[in-house]
């Protein structure tokens, strides 16, 4: 569906936005505490969304938290793509004992969940949002590594590739120029659900105080900040909830909207 | 029931009248009328685009989404067109069954093939399971399957090509159809598995005293089963007519055309035989001696040996320059393994493969054996880069090979070498027919400048017109660039009229080699001779 895509790519440009807008403008200082006013309500005193327990502006920390929800998104995909890509290409490439180890190592890491994963690093480093980032990042490794291998495997039986070879090319050639190109499709897909899955994750570690750390903002904190109160001020869980699942939500639509309009089976046939 | 249709069809069984199939704007069938009578055995023939597959699920209200059909559909007096879904359910697989072309995605691969003929039984004839059961090993056994008690329980994969389409006859018959429509039933298959098959739902067809509507782009096939013909193109009715009549003498020039393309060999009358070119006695550009290839299969499970696949053994023959060698077999025969060993793309696992006077090896240098051979592949569609240019897909071995010179000139040369246009170089394969794509492939493997092009099955995948018309450029590029060809294929007609020697391969081994004339004129192995009986021959009345 055609609105899947623009109700997708309308939500992810908003959160961009509101992100991108936050360096120069919030309504209130996000890190300002003002111990006269704590958790007031909607709209009070020019409080859009009110205050959280410190007299911080609700609203302001929002936006400000959509930047570690983005930057935590990126690089995480970043990481899973990096180093993804080329483990899912040589194992594809190669077949055979490079193949079995390649994919039973990946089998391994992704045996264990991202939130113990990055347990593991917090203990071994320190809690921060790079912990959380990294952490995240090695857990989708597999994931982008079988989507690679998976689809390539199908484009290293076509036979332009065997015709490549016959002229010469070589491996790491034949993949960034006939193979990566035909699979690109399935990988943008793919990485928009991680995208999504990873803001998701970053919300979950800071939510149990191993991601980011205050004062930084992150939706995930605000929630359980606000998990004390939940009984006096439930808006204090609401609207940090809201963000999360719209913006997971739009990636998803996104992903959705982006596959249908690469998917030559929907292209009416002759 | 016929009360409702027109007085002069109400002897016809199926009666067609001006069928329109439109896809938004663009019509891709128009005006198509033609009946079928009870008994009668119709052919509709006509190239890839020509609309026969979509008047036949047009006819089965099969049409894909976004397709709509106008016109005229009528089974026994009874309007199909616009008829309820669940209305058609009724007549489809009972009154009215089809033939898919590949047995292995019409069958459910996840389904017993007992449960999966006895399906349309159960739905049409509410029969209880162990009720099927008979009627499905009784119908197994009419269709020449071995041991139908044990076979009901196999999965579509566990069966040959030749036996899933068996099934397939079996399962469109199960519920006596007074239609069975055929959609290119035999051309996935070998050929002579298509004999045996195609005689297999003649017999059937006639035994069941089912109406045949049968869609091919094979003439001699058409010529065989049929009595009368629809000759198709570009969603339009060209010619119809008794068949024996429409090709022993078309009166539309695209009819002559088609009959024209079909190559002497698949003609009933005798064929000239073909004189035994001398063979040269300079030293052989191609050599290979004693050639085996293991394939490593993955094993079954971890605790299993891995069972190894003998793809070649013991093949030894010597090609000269000029010449046309063929190589004949069926598929799993090996040939294309050869081809690709002789390429470098695989490497044998003994024996000897000597290319202008060097013997390949695994490790070592192959710059040298990629300016001497290139490969023209089977398919089209999946041997150009879809994301490339044509311009990129010709330029391409230029700059891997390092080749000096102007390679966008180049390019342009290689273009009109096979009769395309220069503006092509911009486009994308796609944007191309199946015969201009095969064109950009040879322009490609001819930009090396190789000695020696391996053509695998370069024409199987193209229609039959347009193979005559790409066969005829190879040859004539053949002798202008004073190539040597390596000529694939499992179509003999097409090996005799190319090639002026063969040899004959048989699970990876040769059976016979020789001038072509007299391997193909006076088979020795019984396998030759076996080949050259399968081959569909174009009957014509005079």
């Amino acid at each position: 569906m055609r609105l899947n895509f623009l109700t997708g790519f309308t939500i992810v440009v908003g959160v961009i936005g509101t992100a991108i807008l936050s360096f120069f403008w919030t309504p209130f200082d996000p890190e300002l505490v003002d111990a006269s006013k704590p958790r007031i309500g909607l709209g009070e005193q020019g409080h859009l969304l009110g205050t959280d327990q410190f007299g911080r502006d609700l609203f302001s920390q929002l936006m400000v938290g959509s930047r570690t929800a983005l930057f935590v998104g990126v690089l995480a995909v970043a990481i899973a793509v990096l180093i993804g890509i080329p483990i899912g290409g040589i194992a594809a490439a190669r077949r055979g004992w490079v193949e079995d180890v390649l994919m039973r190592l990946s089998d391994v890491v992704y045996a264990f969940p991202p939130v113990l994963l990055a347990i593991l690093l917090v203990a071994a480093a320190r809690p921060g949002t790079a912990a959380a980032m990294v952490a995240i990042g090695v857990a989708y490794v597999p994931i982008v590594a079988r989507v690679t291998r998976g689809a390539a495997l199908s484009i290293y039986q076509r036979d332009f590739v065997a015709a490549a070879r016959g002229y010469g090319r070589r491996g790491p050639f034949i993949f960034m120029r006939h193979v990566l190109p035909n699979i690109a499709s399935v990988l943008i897909v793919q990485v928009t659900v991680l995208f999504a899955l990873a803001i998701l994750a970053e919300a979950a570690l800071s939510f149990l105080g191993i991601g980011t750390q205050p004062p930084t903002a992150s939706w995930g904190r605000s929630l359980r900040d606000a998990q004390t109160f939940i009984r006096l001020s439930p808006r204090l869980a609401f609207w940090p909830g809201v963000a999360i699942a719209t913006t997971v939500l739009g990636f998803n639509l996104l992903g959705d909207g982006i596959r249908d309009a690469l998917d030559p089976r929907l292209e009416v046939g002759r | 029931m016929s009360s409702s249709g027109p007085a002069s069809s109400e002897s016809e069984l199926l009666v067609i009248r001006d069928l329109t199939v439109t896809a938004g704007s663009s019509t891709l069938v128009s005006g198509v009328s033609f009946e079928l009578g009870s008994g009668q055995k119709r052919g509709l023939i006509g190239e890839s685009g020509s609309g026969k597959t979509l008047t036949a699920l047009a006819i089965m209200g099969l049409l894909p989404e976004g397709l709509e059909a106008t016109g005229s559909i009528r089974y026994e007096g009874r309007e199909l067109l616009g008829l309820r879904e669940k209305h058609l359910v009724g007549l489809r697989g009972n009154a009215m069954s089809m033939i898919f072309q590949e047995p292995m995605t019409a069958l459910n691969p996840v389904m017993r093939i007992g449960r999966q003929i006895a399906e349309p039984l159960r739905i049409h004839r509410g029969l209880s399971t162990s009720e099927a059961h008979s009627v499905v090993v009784e119908l197994l056994e009419r269709v020449g399957i071995d041991e139908p008690q044990r076979r009901l329980k196999s999965f579509p994969h566990e069966l040959s090509g030749g036996q899933r389409q068996r099934v397939m006859i079996g399962m469109a018959l199960a519920c006596g159809p007074s239609i069975v429509v055929a959609d290119e039933p035999t051309t996935a298959l070998d050929v002579t598995v298509q004999a045996q098959v195609l005689d297999l739902l003649r017999d059937q067809v006639v035994a069941n005293d089912a109406a045949l509507l049968l869609i091919t782009h094979d003439l001699p096939v058409v010529s065989n089963m049929t009595d009368e013909v629809v000759v198709m193109r570009e969603g339009s009715i060209v010619e119809t007519g008794a068949t024996a009549a429409v090709f022993s003498n078309p009166s539309t020039a695209y009819a002559r055309e088609l009959v024209d393309s079909v190559p002497p060999m698949s003609r009933a009358t005798d064929v000239a035989p073909k004189p035994a070119t001398p063979l040269p006695t300079d030293a052989p550009i191609i050599t290979l001696r004693n050639v085996e290839k293991l394939f490593a299969l993955r094993r079954a499970s971890l605790f299993d040996k891995p069972q190894p696949l003998r793809a070649v053994q013991d093949v030894s023959f010597d090609v000269h320059r000029g010449e046309t060698f063929g190589i004949v077999g069926e598929s799993g025969s090996g040939k294309s393994t050869i081809a690709k060993m002789m390429m470098g793309l695989e490497w044998a696992t003994a024996g000897q493969i000597m290319i202008d006077g060097t013997e390949i090896h695994k490790e070592g240098d192959h710059s040298v054996l990629h300016h001497t051979v290139q490969m023209v592949f089977q398919d089209p569609n999946g041997s150009l880069d879809p994301r490339l240019r044509v311009g990129d897909v010709i330029a391409e071995p230029l700059r891997a090979l390092h080749i000096d010179g102007d390679h966008d000139a180049r390019v342009l040369e290689l273009l009109d070498a096979v009769a395309m246009s220069a503006d092509s170089i911009h486009r994308f394969p796609h944007e191309f027919s199946g015969g201009q794509r095969q064109r950009i492939a040879i322009a490609r493997a001819l930009a090396p400048g190789p000695k020696i092009i391996v053509a695998d099955e370069p024409v199987s995948a193209l229609d039959m017109s347009v193979q005559m018309v790409t066969l005829e450029l190879l040859d004539q590029l053949k002798r202008d660039l004073d190539l040597t060809m390596v000529f694939i294929s499992h179509d003999l007609s097409v090996v005799h009229e190319i090639c002026e020697r063969v040899i004959v391969l048989e699970h990876g081994e040769i059976v016979e080699s020789g001038p072509v004339g007299s391997v193909f004129g006076s088979p020795q192995a019984a396998y030759t001779q076996m080949l050259v009986d399968a081959i569909p021959r174009l009957a014509v009345r005079n």
